[in-house]
């Protein structure tokens, strides 16, 4: 099959790859984190500060920089078909995994039948199930995923049901290649101790107490290991943390999605120590309000629309002091296929006032904001809930945990508007509209469409853009896809969440990443 | 009633409290709305790594069948697995168990050791100025909430003047902020009704009887007196031991401590099921465990309990 495949794309060598860093000064990189990792196992990895241990373990096949290019890391050579429905990668000779043993390409097959395995319970299949074949392996008709093959130790072929030229992306962190030997004999501590081919090997895991990385004696990849080890304390809170940073107990301030606690930020900002160390990343990140188009009174789309008009978005948002960028829509500014001409809501109370009372409804119109716990979500509600109250919508407030947010939207009827967003795993707009706007997944299962939004013309052009290799056409069926669904406003848009990190001055390399949040595989001690 | 009898009985009552917590717990984390399976694998999973998890942890079974299987694993000894990091529950709890062991039993110390003197001393002083003042400063760290307190010394003693490290636990001197902390809120209350137990036996006339017959007043404070004092200040103790609880586990959070109380913490965050059960059992098994202590302390402190039963 292969001599018949054209390279669409061309062969990336080494030359190509960023320069490493001159200066290997060696030191343990010190972190902190609240709670425990619920994994280490790549494939059951899914919240943010454990996706960040990744890159630090494993070696994924390609790897991506400034957002939106992918390099190669263990694929040394990459090319596609010209419909990209077929990926062809060539192994960097000499890459082993922590235990020694060299990886092969059967390594990745496995990896990635693993990781579509209903019982490996892998957040992230649903990436992978435009393999050919991966619709069948899940039910379990087949033993084996027709789309994927390994011809030679080096060679790993991956063919996809239909075209799909984000694929590659999904490599840069589902792409990890696992030793099966060590999987059968390490069973459930494959989770605690895992076998990889990163950076780093996992010397200690003392539960609630710290986690302990050292170097892979048997390491070979592009970035080179900078540091001898990482130290991450576990538990505490983000003030706690920021605390031990200022005192030199920590090498980065906060870890975690949301970055330096605001409050702290302004200190921070002004206190010259600090002041020229913050950095600040935009993340592939939409902030919303799920607006529950099944619950009245948001049935009616006069009502939601009342809502995305009534809401000082920007204050909220903190889009002046830099905490988020302005957003019309749902794809962010920094994502290809973002949509500059797009007009979405302005601050229009009196607008606001007119729509509610062309929906005829009685007011004050009342409905629950469900939001998360934390300190900055309850002072968004609230934010809300006071614009609301100027146009004669009355907001009763539910503080929950994030997880019960989360779980509770999935249900039918439960959450009428719901203090949300959606990161990104790939900067592409199918990630962000296809998976929470498809009207087809709206049944009595759990689904990601937490609006039960139903409109067939965006599904009819979900599933025309989904394929579409064309990049200039595929993003202007997407943008169609926005105008419609920011018409029909299952959502009230807030805006593009942007995070601001800290770190000790000695600290080098690229820290932030608007994918990934942090690279602690590309940092280095300044000797 | 026999000792026997009595002992049975207590331990019957022990059981059905620490079954009607069970119970109580599971009714509530059933009744709370959403889906573990979505914690488990994601916001992104797809709905058949979704339905395996349900099958996993039998969520689709009715809800008669879960409890009954959950408290036939209790009467096994067998806590359960997290769903989140599949870690044994028991062993969960039982790693951290040393942490908070000593947590609480060095700001035992450190209360007792002022506490305990406080209240004689103010008693014996009463009216004084010291006592006063002492009412005064108890007063005040009654009405101190736990967090704030912890935080406030976590900011003045370690971030700001570096006497104490900020958090973790790499030794017991990691543990000594905390324990002040943790002590604090409770040396006011206990000072003071040590204080008002003190009053009332200093007036008894073994007391003058005591000081007639030429004993010294340190004897008189610590020998006599405060023994008898402290018959009302165990039962209190008894049942403190819940609150205490509550302090441990912002305490424990602040300073970053692994202890039981930050994994309670961490299992309502993750809406992990079958470790919040487990903690709160804990809980409950801990306050039962110690109100038979208290009983058990009686008859040391006072031999005519013991006699009497």
């Amino acid at each position: 099959m292969l001599p018949l495949l054209v390279l669409a794309t061309a062969l990336l060598s080494a030359a190509a790859l960023p320069e490493p860093a001159n200066s290997r000064s060696g030191g343990i990189l010190r972190l902190a984190r609240l709670f425990d990792p619920a994994t280490l196992d790549a494939a059951k990895v899914e919240l943010t500060e454990d996706v960040l241990l990744v890159p630090l373990l494993n070696q994924t096949l390609l790897d991506v920089r400034d957002g939106t290019n992918l390099v190669p890391n263990a694929a040394s050579e990459w090319s596609t078909s010209p419909d990209k429905r077929i990926y062809h990668f060539r192994l960097r000779p000499g890459v082993r995994f922590s235990n020694g043993r060299e990886v092969v390409a059967a390594d990745y097959v496995y990896a990635l039948e693993r990781m579509l395995d209903p019982a490996t319970a892998c957040g992230m299949a649903s990436y992978l199930k435009g393999i050919r074949g991966a619709s069948g392996f899940t039910a379990r008709l087949t033993n084996h995923v027709a789309g994927l093959s390994a011809p030679s130790r080096e060679t790993l072929n991956i063919e996809m049901e239909r075209p799909d030229p984000t694929f590659g992306f999904i490599l840069t962190s589902q792409g990890v290649a696992v030793p099966q030997e060590e999987v059968a004999r390490l069973g459930p501590q494959f989770s605690i101790r895992p076998v990889g081919a990163g950076p780093y090997l996992v010397r200690e895991w003392k539960r609630g107490v710290r986690l302990r990385l050292a170097r892979n004696p048997h390491y070979r990849g592009v970035e080179p290991q900078h540091l001898d080890g990482v130290d991450i304390l576990i538990g505490g809170d983000e003030t706690t943390h920021l605390m031990m940073f200022e005192r030199g107990e920590l090498d980065i301030a906060n870890i975690t999605f949301a970055g330096i606690p605001r409050p702290s930020f302004h200190r921070l900002s002004r206190d010259r120590r600090w002041r020229d160390l913050i950095e600040s990343e935009p993340l592939f990140e939409s902030d919303f309000i799920t607006l529950n188009t099944e619950v009245p009174p948001l049935t009616n789309v006069l009502v939601r629309r009342a809502i995305n008009h009534a809401i000082n978005r920007d204050k909220w948002e903190h889009v002046p002091d830099g905490y988020a960028t302005h957003g019309e829509g749902v794809i962010p500014r920094i994502m290809p296929g973002f949509n500059p001409a797009l007009r979405g809501y302005t601050f229009d109370p009196g607008k606001a006032r007119q729509l509610l009372s062309e929906a005829g409804l009685p007011t004050p119109v009342r409905t629950v904001l469900w939001h998360p716990l934390d300190g900055l979500s309850r002072d968004e509600a609230q934010g809300v809930q006071e614009d609301l109250k100027q146009v004669g919508i009355e907001l009763t407030l539910k503080p929950v945990t994030f997880a019960q947010l989360e779980t509770a939207m999935q249900i039918r009827h439960q959450v009428p508007m719901g203090l949300t967003g959606w990161s990104a795993a790939i900067p592409d707009p199918v990630d962000i509209l296809g998976q929470q706007f498809d009207g087809r997944a709206v049944t009595n299962a759990a689904t990601w469409n937490q609006a039960f939004y139903q409109n067939p013309e965006v599904d009819r052009l979900l599933d025309e853009a989904a394929p579409e290799v064309d990049l200039k056409r595929r993003f202007g069926i997407y943008q169609r896809a926005e105008e419609i669904i920011v018409r029909d406003a299952p959502l009230a848009f807030l805006g593009h969440r942007n995070m601001y990190g800290l770190r000790q001055r000695r600290l080098k390399g690229a820290l932030m990443d608007s994918l990934w949040t942090y690279r602690f595989d590309r940092v280095w001690f300044e000797p | 009633m026999s000792p026997m009898t009595r002992f049975v009985n207590r331990l019957l009552w022990s059981c059905v409290t620490l079954l009607s917590t069970a119970v109580l717990t599971f009714f509530l984390l059933n009744a709370l709305p959403g889906d573990v399976a979505r914690v488990i694998a994601g916001s992104k999973a797809s709905p058949e790594v979704i339905k395996e998890i349900h099958a996993k942890f039998h969520l689709d079974d009715p809800w008669w069948k879960r409890l009954g299987f959950y408290l036939g694993q209790l009467a096994r000894g067998d806590l359960g697995r997290s769903y989140v990091t599949d870690q044994p529950v028991a062993e969960a709890i039982l790693t951290r168990l040393p942490t908070t062991t000593a947590l609480a039993a060095m700001a035992g110390m450190m209360w007792m050791v002022v506490a305990v003197p406080l209240g004689a001393l103010t008693a014996r002083f009463r009216g004084s100025r010291f006592d006063r003042i002492t009412l005064v400063v108890a007063t005040l760290t009654l009405s101190l909430p736990s967090f704030w307190l912890a935080r406030m010394m976590q900011y003045w003693l370690a971030y700001k003047l570096g006497w104490f490290p900020v958090a973790a636990f790499r030794s017991l001197w990691h543990l000594v902020l905390p324990a002040l902390s943790l002590a604090i809120l409770f040396v006011g209350y206990y000072a003071r009704l040590i204080h008002t137990q003190m009053v009332e036996v200093l007036d008894s006339p073994y007391i003058r009887a005591a000081r007639a017959k030429g004993c010294s007043e340190t004897r008189v404070l610590f020998k006599h007196a405060l023994r008898n004092a402290l018959i009302p200040v165990v039962t209190i103790l008894g049942m403190d031991v819940a609150g205490m609880l509550g302090g441990v586990l912002f305490v424990e959070n602040v300073f970053a401590l692994p202890g039981v109380g930050t994994l309670a913490v961490q299992s309502v965050f993750n809406l992990d099921p079958p470790v919040i059960m487990g903690t709160v059992l804990f809980s409950g098994a801990l306050v039962v465990g110690a109100n038979w202590a208290v009983d058990l302390t009686y008859g040391w402190i006072d031999p005519r309990i013991k006699h009497a039963n």
